[in-house]
Formats: structure tokens, sequence, C-alpha cells
């Protein structure tokens, strides 16, 4: 270890420049992601006024039926990306970058090892601590810490420790919010506190991410910003000469005009033209998570003490007068159909859903917006129904029909739908349910009936359903996205994550 | 519709903001006195620090007079001290903390006390006083540096703001369960 010189080679500084761009993009999407529901809790219920900290000056009004969707904080562009309430937007760019950086972490952490760059980082003693804190001691007194090779104690071990502890903890946590591995590896979560501590945790190191920024950025500027540029920019060790200094401040500015310009771009394009940003995105982020995540079954089974006892609703009632009418009569005539690409369409009432062989299951609901609560539910599978209806071969998709005007939003969108590929349906915990917490399903919760897809995201299990279509392509549908929130939200069609 | 729990008023964040400045100011300036006192003997050391940063290395001569010392060294101590507070509750209301949970805001308090500590003593000496670096020893970097922002400083600034809540016109813990539901539904009323 004595006299490294490990000096700063290409791929080290092109690692570093990318890390920063994926970092800052992954703090803007993420602070976007947080206003959806701009509150954090310790408890799965996520019990309304039960949350630790909380980043709105807002809060729900008592005796009145409020909805998740009236506690969401819009933030400003400034500071969010893209900003103005796109929380769909907001969690692409936060997945699109995410790819990015992990890729970028994958190149550095594979070629660090592969070389000697890993002393740069590794600490190979227990030393480190007491030298550490010899160096702390050092910056107290307003002095250079003694020069490591090339760290000193207390830089290597922050950098050790943003490496290797924080970010593969904010992947961990990131990923135990997802209802597709929480679904299938229900002790997961658990391993963090639950999915909201995993939340939380997720939150907090977003804030330890800028701290470390603010601190090294700092650092860097106290040590000398043209000696730091001329080492991550040119890789110069030692003292460099004026014009290579002269260079590396202008390639340091246009990189990092280029990091701002990208920024604008995102930010700029997702407001004016968000289908098309959508569209974009979703070529880029879709197709892994289907991969990786969508095809992961649901096996939640929570005790009953485990029901949360507040439950959220999401979306208001609809308006729509067949419905209205259906509801003042406790839903006696309503009358749910499957239809389209089968051989055996079905007409069947409340009661002849309730003679159909049923799955009672008490899961954890995940919202898009970030809280999450337990229930119960019963009612059929979807293979129950599928299996009596018997589908067509071309038929790929469900689309779920509702009595959702979407008053709020005037009717210009249409009624609210829903889209599931078979292999979701096909799912075990995939069941329409008509009861809740061994109730009659609450007209707030989606009476008569509802969606369940224990393995997804809220948005997807669809309330208030009407009937059932089996289609072959849903591109006619709405607007051709899978879904209102994804036609009007610019939302994703699978929502394991 | 949703109840406003916290209002954002740039008087209220001034006048506020000053106000808990000026105590957490006042409460750290005696126990940096007392812990000079303990430490270095001297009582006037941190007067002089601060008069310094006008008057410049003339004001940390015993000969420089101790009356404007004082006089300078409080002014300026009471306008920074000011001028934080004012960031401090500026930065509670930009992210609707003004009415967060009273540990939350003591913790708050701690680490804009670090971060202020960090400003003054790492950013702002080395920069601008750099005839006070050798000056300040490790005993009082610890105690009447860093210690006193994160445990006196800070913390008080939080005291000042759980004590009056400025900007605080409702309680967001108040919120009850959405009508219509499970929580707030009889039994007869369910379905």
């Amino acid at each position: 270890m004595e006299n490294l010189d490990l000096g700063f080679p290409l791929w080290v500084r092109l690692t570093h420049f990318f890390n920063i761009l994926f970092l800052s993009l992954l703090i803007r999407s993420g602070i976007e992601i947080l206003g959806g529901h701009p509150m954090l809790y310790w408890n799965d219920h996520s019990t309304p006024g039960s949350e630790w900290v909380r980043f709105t000056r807002k809060r729900m009004p008592a005796g009145e039926l409020w909805t998740a969707e009236d506690e969401k904080q819009p933030y400003s562009p400034l500071v969010a990306l893209p900003g103005r309430d796109h929380l769909g937007l907001g969690r692409y760019w936060h997945f699109a970058a995410l790819a990015g950086w992990i890729v970028t972490g994958a190149v550095y952490v594979l070629l660090l090892f592969a070389s000697p760059q890993w002393q740069r980082l590794v600490p190979t003693s227990f030393d480190i601590f007491p030298k550490a804190a010899e160096a702390a001691l050092a910056y107290f007194q307003l002095q250079s810490p003694p020069a490591g090779e090339p760290y000193n104690a207390l830089q290597q071990l922050v950098y050790f420790g943003v490496i290797f502890v924080l970010s593969p903890l904010q992947i961990a946590t990131g990923l135990a919010m997802s209802p597709a591995v929480a679904g299938r590896f229900p002790w997961y979560p658990r391993l963090f506190g639950g999915r909201q501590a995993a939340r939380s945790i997720h939150f907090l190191g977003l804030i330890a991410f800028i701290v470390f920024i603010v601190h090294h950025t700092a650092l860097v500027i106290a040590d000398g910003l043209t000696k730091g540029l001329s080492k991550i920019v040119l890789g110069v060790s030692g003292e460099s000469t004026p014009a290579e200094a002269a260079v590396a401040v202008a390639i340091g500015i246009l990189g990092l005009a280029a990091i701002v310009a990208i920024h604008i771009w995102a930010t700029h394009g997702s407001l004016v033209d968000p289908r098309r940003m959508q569209n974009r995105l979703q070529r880029l982020v879709d197709p892994p998570q289907r991969l990786l995540l969508q095809g992961l079954e649901s096996r939640q089974a929570y005790p009953p003490g485990a029901i949360s006892p507040v439950p959220r609703p999401n979306g208001r009632p609809p308006h729509d007068r067949d419905w209205q009418i259906l509801a003042a009569d406790s839903f006696r005539g309503f009358t749910f159909e499957v239809s389209g690409l089968v051989e055996q369409p079905l007409r069947l009432t409340l009661d002849d859903l309730r003679t159909l062989p049923a799955v009672s299951q008490t899961t954890k609901h995940v919202c898009i917006q970030g809280w999450s609560q337990v229930a119960s539910w019963k009612g059929p599978t979807l293979t129950e129904l599928l299996e009596r209806a018997r589908p067509l071969p071309e038929a790929r998709y469900l689309l779920f029909r509702t009595f959702d005007d979407k008053w709020e939003h005037a009717g210009e969108h249409g009624y609210f739908y829903g889209v599931v590929d078979r292999d979701l349906a096909r799912h075990p915990q995939s069941i329409l349910a008509y009861e809740m917490n061994g109730e009659q399903l609450p007209v707030p919760f989606g009476a008569p009936l509802r969606l369940r897809l224990e393995s997804q995201l809220g948005y997807k299990m669809v309330k208030w359903v009407r009937s059932i279509e089996l289609v072959a392509d849903y591109s006619t549908v709405g607007e051709g996205k899978g879904g209102w929130r994804e036609d009007v939200l610019y939302y994703s069609q699978i929502a394991p994550i | 519709m949703a109840v406003i729990v916290e209002k954002r008023d740039i008087d209220s964040v001034f006048v506020h903001g000053s106000i808990a400045g000026l105590i957490a100011g006042l409460v750290l300036g005696v126990t940096t006195v007392i812990g000079s006192l303990l430490l270095t003997g001297s009582a006037s050391w941190p007067f002089r620090f601060a008069a310094s940063f006008i008057a410049g290395p003339d004001a940390l001569d015993p000969g420089f007079p101790l009356g404007a010392a004082l006089l300078l060294g409080s002014a300026i101590h009471f306008a920074l001290a000011a001028v934080f507070g004012v960031v401090f509750v500026g930065l509670l209301a930009l992210t609707c903390q003004l009415s967060a949970r009273a540990w939350l805001l003591v913790l708050y308090g701690s680490v804009f006390g670090f971060g202020v500590w960090e400003i003054d003593f790492l950013v702002a000496v080395p920069t601008f006083f750099p005839f006070l670096v050798g000056r300040i020893d490790l005993g009082t970097q610890l105690w009447n540096g860093v210690l006193s922002y994160v445990v006196i400083y800070g913390p008080v600034l939080a005291v000042y703001v759980i004590a009056v809540r400025p900007g605080v016109i409702g309680d967001w813990r108040a919120v009850g369960p959405p009508a219509g539901t499970f929580a707030s539904l009889g039994d007869e009323d369910r379905g």
C-alpha cells in the first residue's frame, strides 16, 4: 500500500460522470414520487396521523369522504422530475435512471476489483477507524489530515460506505417496496421492518446521498477545484500544468452543462408532451420489469389481526346513474358479464357469483402513491371465471369495464377501465372480490365488485367493476395504453413495482 | 376538501426566525463564555473572536479595548444568530416542517446547528479569516464549536418553534377516518 499511485483511469472518470447524471435524475424523480404520498411511516397500515414525517401543508378533513388522491402534494419542477403531479412519469424516470445507475455501478465495481483500484476504497485493516477519527479531528482543527494513498482514512471510509453500504441499501429497500417481490417473498420487506419502514429508510438514504454530495463537492472545492477537476476529468496525478487545468475546467463545465441540459430536456419534454415521453420511457423500463417481476405470484397470508384499522379508499364513488340505482338497492339487480373472445359468455348476478368457489385472502395493498394497508378479501378467482367462459386462444387480455364515470374529471377521459394480461389473471390470488374484511364490499372500496391482483400496485385493481371483456389487443380502447390511469396519468400497463 | 395546517408567511418567517435566532444566540453566547472561561480562563475570548470578523486580528490582542470587543463581538454574534434563525425557520416553512413532531424538530435543530458550525468554522473562517485558523485549539473547537452548535444553538431554535409553532394553523394529527369507510361507519351502515 506504500506509495500507491493509482491515478484516475478513464473508466473511473467516465463512471464518475455517469454517476452524477443518474444520481441527480434519481434524486429529482424520487422527490416526484414522494409527492405522490408525502408522508412516511414506520407501520405498514399507513394509519392517517401516524406518519413520522410529512412534506405537505394539508391534512384530510374529519367527517367527509376523502381519498388518498387528495393527499398528493405536487412539487415544483425545480426540485422534482418532472414536477407538477406527474407521478407516472416520475416513476418512469426513476426506473430509467436506476437502470443506468445500476449498469454504471456494476461496471465500476467490476473494473475496481479487476484492477489495483480497489485499494483506493476498500479498507484492509481495522486501523481505518482510529485513523478516520484522527482525520476528523484534523478537519475540526482546520488542518489537512495526513495524506492517504490516495485518500485519507476518513475519505476512504466514507466512499466505501457510500458505494458498498448506502448504494446497495437503496436498491434493497427500493425492491422491498415492490408488491410483486413482497407478495412472492413476504419475509423480504420484514428484513427492513416492513414495507413502510423500507420506504422511510429509502428516503433517509436519499438524504444521506444529498449530504454526501454537498460535503464531497465542498471538500473538492476546499482542496482546490482545478486540482480536483484535473484529476477527475483528465486523470492527471500530481500537479497539473496551467494548460491541463484550463482544459479540465472547460471539460468539467461542459460535462455539468450536459447534465443540466439533460435535466431540462427531461423535465420540459415530460411536461409538454407527456405521451411521447411515456412511450419512450416505456420501451426502456417495461420490458425488464415484465421479465424480472411481473411473473412473481403472490403468496400472502396475513393473520386476521394484521388487518389495518383505518383503510384508505382511493377514488370517489361513481355518479353513473345505473350504478346509483343499483347501489340504492344494495346491488340486488346487478348483473356481471364476461364477454368478448370467449366460447361461453357469462351473465352472473351477485348471488350467482357467491355460489362459485371463492377464495379468502388477507393481503397487503400497496398503492402507487406509496401508502399500504392490510385487508381481507373474498371472491372467485379469475381462473374460476375464465374456466367457465372458456377464452378463445387469441384472447390475450382481460378488459375490465366499470361504472366509474370519473366525474371528478368531468368525464372528459371516459369511464375508468383496466387491462390485465391473461398470465397475471391466472395467478392464484387474482380474484374478483365481493367482500372486504368479512363484510359486503363497501362503496368507497369498489362495490359491488373489485379486482384484486396481489402482485400489483393498487391502481391495477379496478373498482366498481361492471364487466370483463376478453380481447386480443387493447390499442383501440381509450388512448390505447392499457387502462384509464395509463391513458390519463401516464402510468405503466404493468405495475409489479 | 383538505384542511391547510401550515401557512407560509414571509413576515412570520422573518419575525419568528429572528426571535428564535436571538434567543438561541443568547443561550449559545452564555454557554460559550462559560466554556471559554473553563477551557482557557478567559471569558472575553469569544467576544474578541467574533469582533475580529470586522476589526481583524487586532481584536484578538489583549490591548484591544475590552468594551469595543464586547460591543462589536455581541453585535456580530447576535446578527449572525438572527440571520441563521431566519434561515432555519424559512427552511422549515419551505419544507412544510413547522408543524413537525417535536423530536423531529429537535433533530432538525441539531443537524442545522452542525451545518451552521460547518459554514462558520470550516468555510467562513479559513476562507475569510485565515488569521483565526491557528488560534482555535481542539478543546475550543469541540465544545465552543461543534458541540455547542449541535446541542445548544440548533435545539434552542427548535424549542422556540415547538413552543410558538409559527405559521401553524391546525393539527395535522386531527385527521379523521374517511367518511363511508369501515373506520367511520357503524355496523348498520356498512355495505
